[in-house]
């Protein structure tokens, strides 16, 4: 199926320098040029939330069966304060990108999109991190914003 | 020969019977006739029941006794204790789920005239609302488009493209980005791939049991579309894996039988009766048609005389023990007389050694002689064999006596299957040498079933002993009950052995009176367990 990822490739390209609804992924490419498996994404924080001026590092793994099966996505380790992000391992929460959500119709750009959109509206119901969850759950958003955005400046994580 | 005849109708009707509602009473009762000329003597029985009961308590004799007055063949024990508690039956029928499938479709053709659609499209509207008739009934008078919507059986717009299989000069398929695709699929919605991609995509989800829908949208791909697609009847496997999981999700009403590659279904049609069982101590058992009996309350095989509690308690402590425990249960014993190291390769606990010829218990590992008579030895925890060592350790050596026996009778009723399917070649060579019926030969099968329900019995009779007060009379008359059924069962288990198919017609007599043995004496033992619980003198502990 390398085809497709060629494919999609080209469309990448394409989309990111032409479509002004993608502007928020500053990049999506493989890491290197050896290896088509491995890809790297760029995306800014989006407006208006406590991620704003700030931007973030996704890493694909694409099976060898993908489409069939959905990419192994998640964020680069200890760099991202979410309620769906296990911000120690940078692994994501996302249905989609679970087999029995994902159909072979979405692509990579589809993932890096949904994952901008999980950032700006995060899921209390299925959370990773618990602590940040219970804030959104309480509707403090302003502890929940100074939280994220003390961790996101260099805050330490305390015991962890 | 009016005997065996009755015998194999029975039988006959137990296994082409797609629903098996438990027995009826007019065919037991004919074959109860069957004992009167069944010669077994019970003078050993009776003699027994002189022996410890008339120390104080009369109802020793009472189990011993208990299965001279209601002879019967075919009876469980679970039937026969209903009769004395007045515990109502448990109705069940047992099911694979193509049958449930089979019976699904049956209802269908009654429910069909009120959608007035087809027969594809109510059963994916049936998978969408969990089979539930009633609730997508209910849902289906309110809003009909509402359902159709939701179960992407139809467009929220509407389209004129047609869905099926297309053909094509040149496709390019968006999912594999390859050309020159000539077969392709598409749904009313437009989104259209090759059928490759549309076969992988759809094998993929076979086993998850839920709608498939177009891998763009929501539109539902249906029996049919499926069958079309793969070439074959996947959809079976869809339908299989859909019911799977109605099954685990009703699992009040419908249970798997626990055993090994066993796909029946049981489903109890009366719920309210279970709730009855656990005042008497007795456990809803059901009997699937590969003839495995199990719980259907725990899910666990089949554990008279204990109730589910002193099940649940045993097996998590064997479960907390067994690493303490595993060097005691290595597959091989060393001779007592030559320390020549033996396997047991057979379900008979009576051994001889090929090196010495010495004949000894397996289980105790004293000489045979003395085995034959009366009851074992074994089946008894000697106080001596506590020597003043701390409680605790009396506690744990005491336990790891019973679980020795125990998972001792688990490995031989493991043979005992083995056995069974080697039985099952004898019956087929005795029916091609010796030229007999097919009928004639089953006292065979009929025999290993007594054979492993007993052996079933006395496995988790060693819990309820464990957990029952030693010094009560009833725990010392239970344990004589033991000594006679392991007596029964390896007297059974011995004679399965023989080989020659002359000999085993010639001996059929005694498998026939052996088999009657090893069941009342099963029965015997359950009964007086469930007294033990009754009374309270067996309380299982964590």
């Amino acid at each position: 199926m390398s085809s497709r990822l060629v494919k999609e490739y080209k469309l990448i390209f394409k989309t990111l320098s032409q479509d002004p609804t993608y502007s928020h992924i500053l990049s999506l490419s493989p890491s290197s040029d050896e290896n088509l498996r491995q890809w790297e994404s760029v995306i800014s924080g989006p407006p208006e939330t406590a991620y704003y001026g700030h931007n973030f590092i996704l890493l694909f793994e694409v099976p060898s069966n993908y489409p069939l099966e959905p990419p192994k996505v998640q964020f680069q380790a200890n760099a991202v304060p979410h309620c769906n992000v296990d911000y120690d391992s940078g692994r994501i929460c996302l249905n989609i990108l679970e087999d029995a959500h994902w159909t072979p119709a979405w692509d990579l750009l589809h993932c890096v999109h949904a994952i901008w959109l999980l950032l700006a509206n995060p899921e209390p119901d299925s959370p990773l991190d618990v602590d940040l969850a219970c804030l959104i759950r309480a509707k403090d958003f302003s502890a929940h914003n100074t939280l994220v955005a003390y961790y996101l400046n260099g805050g330490s994580r305390g015991s962890k | 020969m009016a005997y065996s005849v009755k015998l194999s109708d029975y039988l006959d009707g137990d296994e082409d019977s797609v629903i098996l509602e438990f027995e009826s009473d007019s065919e037991i009762d004919e074959l109860g006739e069957v004992d009167e000329d069944s010669s077994h003597s019970y003078s050993e029985v009776n003699e027994f029941s002189d022996g410890p009961s008339d120390k104080k308590d009369t109802g020793g004799s009472r189990y011993l006794d208990a299965d001279q007055k209601k002879p019967s063949w075919g009876r469980g024990l679970t039937e026969m204790a209903y009769e004395s508690s007045g515990v109502p039956k448990l109705a069940y029928s047992c099911l694979t789920t193509d049958q449930m499938f089979d019976l699904i479709l049956a209802r269908l053709e009654r429910i069909q005239p009120i959608f007035e659609i087809s027969y594809g499209d109510i059963i994916v509207m049936l998978q969408k609302y969990g089979w539930s008739e009633e609730r997508l009934l209910e849902d289906w008078t309110e809003d009909q488009e509402r359902v159709l919507v939701s179960c992407g059986l139809k467009l929220a717009t509407s389209s004129n493209r047609s869905r099926g299989i297309q053909d094509h000069s040149d496709f390019v398929c968006n999912i594999c980005c390859e050309s020159n695709k000539q077969r392709t699929f598409r749904l009313e919605c437009g989104h259209e791939y090759c059928i490759e991609c549309y076969k992988h995509y759809i094998k993929d989800k076979l086993l998850e049991g839920k709608i498939i829908s177009c891998m763009s949208c929501s539109l539902a791909l249906k029996n049919p579309d499926i069958d079309a697609i793969v070439g074959d009847n996947s959809s079976q496997t869809l339908m299989r894996s859909s019911i799977k999981g109605f099954i685990h999700k009703h699992n009040n009403h419908y249970k798997w039988c626990p055993f090994v590659d066993c796909n029946c279904v049981i489903q109890v049609t009366n719920i309210s009766a279970l709730s009855e069982f656990p005042r008497f101590h007795l456990s809803p058992f059901v009997v699937c048609n590969n003839h495995h009996r199990f719980c259907f309350k725990c899910g666990l095989e089949s554990h008279a005389p204990g109730d589910c509690q002193v099940a649940e308690v045993w097996v998590k402590m064997a479960q907390l023990e067994s690493a303490n425990l595993n060097w005691v249960l290595k597959n091989t014993k060393e001779c007592p007389k030559c320390g020549v190291n033996i396997e047991k390769n057979g379900g008979c606990n009576h051994m001889t050694c090929q090196s010495c010829e010495y004949e000894f218990c397996w289980i105790c590992e004293l000489p045979w002689e003395g085995h034959g008579g009366g009851f074992f030895e074994c089946t008894r925890f000697s106080k001596d064999e506590k020597n003043g060592a701390t409680e605790t350790k009396n506690s744990l050596r005491k336990y790891t006596f019973y679980y020795k026996l125990f998972s001792e009778h688990e490995n031989s009723s493991k043979l005992d299957w083995a056995l069974g399917l080697a039985v099952e070649q004898k019956v087929r060579a005795l029916q091609e040498n010796i030229g007999i019926s097919w009928i004639e030969t089953q006292f065979l099968p009929e025999s290993i079933r007594s054979l492993i329900e007993g052996r079933t019995t006395l496995k988790w009779s060693f819990p309820v002993a464990f957990y029952s007060d030693p010094s009560h009379n009833l725990t010392k008359i239970f344990v004589d009950n033991q000594a006679l059924l392991v007596s029964a069962v390896e007297d059974l288990s011995q004679l399965l052995q023989v080989k020659d198919p002359h000999d085993i017609i010639a001996r059929k007599l005694e498998f026939y009176n052996k088999a009657r043995f090893v069941q009342s004496r099963n029965r015997a033992l359950s009964e007086c367990g469930r007294d033990l619980l009754c009374k309270r003198i067996c309380v299982p502990r964590g």
